[in-house]
């Protein structure tokens, strides 16, 4: 009842919820690689990654119904263009959560990808996403349009590279539990970095551009 | 977090003072608000107590029976869609004299029931997809039939014994002692009788002290309307953070008792059981809060709205508008602790309007049927007939 005596900024609230589950995602994916390159126990990770996982989809309904008590009780008040951002934002994220689970399933099915020859090439991918998550958070955590700028592009790069690895895959002659686990690893780390760009998309593209970077149709290039 | 441009907008950025400054400003309005409420229930009183024994006997004689009381109120309140305008008009007419408590009791409960049409006029917005219309259609109208039964069992107790208003005097008298503003004369009553003395005697300056009477209360329904317009708009602008908490606080943990007293205290905030139950709708309607969640809320907001009332009896004369102001406040008490306390009373009110909700998405007329029969048909034939 004393909720009512309290006052708060509830998109702040939302807006460190958001924080909070891409913070999430970088454990998540830390758990999952761990456990896919055989430097975690499978059954550890796979027990702690779905506390994580089960925690991020609750914020992510916690923040459906705190922006739809937000935008009913503002009215003609309420921020509609952060509102629908933050929705897709949190969705974004969740996703990101769900994909990392994938990878996990992978470890789960007895792959490891760290016996293979592409080693190297794999672990290099998987310290890359990984940095992509913590730069991601920091430039989402402080609006930084510059970093944003800065990252989207790169990432556009990665996916490309991501899809022409499972291309390759899929049309390799190596044995299915070779190639298969290889193609959906590249498919993985393809949509989590490209949630991630729509997260950061969300910072400088108009909402109705979100998740379609353009950088002469950024917000801070309109003028220009 | 900050926000980047992309993220802003006008709405966001239109305020340049810090929050606690305009927090503070709007509170400040506010309050000057709520003194040109005071200013205008008082403007009505004495415009009515100077038309004479002929608008008295006018009066009195519309709202004769109890049945035609309850009418009018209902049909007062739809027009005005405000019951705290009807309550505080009828403080102003118990206070002059013109009504008696036992008079009024039956509007105040009309005021109640009318009060509802506009959380369903609300959730006619979600008419183009069926399921949640069925769910706000349902939050809406659990509040009609909450008003409705209570009025179904208090209204005839009344009646037949007049518990509701003995309950009232017999509060008034306690409150009264407590409060030096009931009887005599009072700073408030003072600051408040000061103004309606200038604009009597600038209505004689210009001449116009023939209608004297008539303009005193059109400007008081004037200024009670447009001041508790002003109130809510400023109060809900502070308010709003506060109750997003409260109610993402009820979405959390559910509801009870506190989701009935956070209902209360919003309401009591902004002077308005509308905006607090037009907020249950679009919930229930999402289905982030179910029937039974917002049903507490819903009863917390008949009791808070009732703080208008004893706002308004504080310009009054008479003793009376307190106890009617308290008649308000002991039937929606009453009405709670009849229906809310035991699980088949509650899930009374609660059934009727799934089913009411279920027909109403199968046969759509329906729900114009019940709008025009339940707010405008069945009150003005009562009328009518009494």
């Amino acid at each position: 009842m004393f909720s009512i005596f309290k006052d708060a900024d509830q998109l702040e609230t939302i807006e460190e919820q958001l924080l909070s589950m891409l913070a999430s995602c970088q454990d998540t994916f830390d758990l999952a690689t761990g456990a896919v390159l055989g430097e975690l126990d499978v059954k550890e990770a796979g027990d702690q990654l779905e506390v994580i996982d089960s925690d991020l989809n609750k914020t992510e309904r916690a923040i459906r119904r705190e922006l739809l008590v937000h935008g009913t009780v503002r009215g003609a008040e309420v921020n509609q263009g952060l509102m629908l951002a933050y929705m897709s934002v949190a969705k974004d994220i969740e996703r990101i959560g769900d994909y990392c689970k994938n990878i996990w399933n992978l470890a789960q099915m007895g792959i490891n990808l760290a016996n293979g020859d592409d080693r190297e090439e794999i672990l290099k991918h998987c310290t890359r996403v990984k940095a992509l998550l913590s730069e991601s958070l920091a430039a989402f955590g402080e609006q930084d349009m510059d970093k944003v700028h800065d990252l989207v592009p790169g990432i556009k790069k990665d996916t490309i590279h991501y899809d022409n690895h499972l291309v390759e895959f899929v049309n390799s002659d190596l044995p299915g539990r070779v190639a298969a686990p290889r193609a959906l690893f590249y498919r993985y780390i393809k949509r989590i970095s490209a949630h991630l760009s729509n997260v950061l998309t969300s910072v400088v593209m108009p909402v109705d551009r979100i998740d379609f970077y353009k950088k002469s149709k950024a917000i801070d290039n309109v003028d220009d | 977090m900050g926000r980047s441009p992309a993220q802003k907008d006008a709405s966001e950025g239109a305020s340049s003072f810090p929050p606690w400054t305009e927090t503070a400003l709007r509170l400040g309005l506010a309050i000057a608000f709520l003194f040109l409420f005071l200013v205008g229930v008082k403007s009505l009183e004495t415009g009515i107590s100077s038309l004479g024994e002929d608008f008295v006997d006018d009066v009195f004689a519309s709202v004769a029976t109890p049945l035609a009381g309850l009418a009018a109120g209902v049909l007062a309140t739809v027009l005005v869609q405000s019951s705290s305008v009807t309550t505080a008009t009828i403080v102003g007419l118990v206070g002059s004299g013109v009504l008696t408590v036992e008079a009024a009791v039956p509007m105040v409960m009309g005021a109640n029931i009318g009060t509802t049409v506009t959380n369903t006029l609300a959730s006619l917005g979600h008419l183009r997809q069926s399921a949640y219309f069925q769910r706000a259609f349902a939050a809406a109208t659990v509040h009609d039939y909450f008003n409705l039964l209570a009025v179904a069992v208090l209204l005839p107790i009344e009646i037949l014994f007049g518990t509701i208003t003995a309950i009232a005097e017999w509060l008034s008298d306690r409150v009264g002692g407590l409060l030096p503003a009931v009887e005599g004369s009072s700073p408030i009553k003072d600051a408040v009788k000061a103004p309606v003395s200038w604009i009597r005697e600038i209505f004689d300056s210009l001449g116009w002290g023939g209608a004297e009477a008539t303009l005193l209360l059109v400007l008081g329904v004037l200024l009670i309307f447009l001041s508790l317009w002003a109130i809510t708009r400023q109060m809900k602008l502070v308010m709003s953070g506060r109750i997003e908490n409260a109610i993402n606080a009820i979405l959390s943990k559910g509801a009870g008792i506190s989701a009935l007293l956070i209902g209360m205290i919003m309401t009591m905030a902004v002077q308005s059981s509308s905006i607090t139950t037009s907020i249950m709708v679009p919930l229930v309607a999402a289905g982030v809060l179910t029937l039974s969640n917002a049903f507490p809320v819903t009863l917390g907001a008949n009791v808070g709205t009732t703080i208008t009332a004893l706002l308004a009896s504080v310009a009054a004369e008479s003793p009376a508008a307190l106890t009617i102001a308290l008649a308000h406040v002991t039937f929606n008490v009453a009405g709670i602790l009849i229906f809310y306390p035991t699980p088949a009373m509650r899930r009374l009110p609660l059934i009727l309007a799934e089913r009411t909700a279920e027909a109403a998405v199968r046969h759509r007329s329906l729900v114009a049927l019940y709008l025009v029969g339940m707010f405008v048909v069945v009150p003005l034939g009562i009328l009518f007939i009494a």
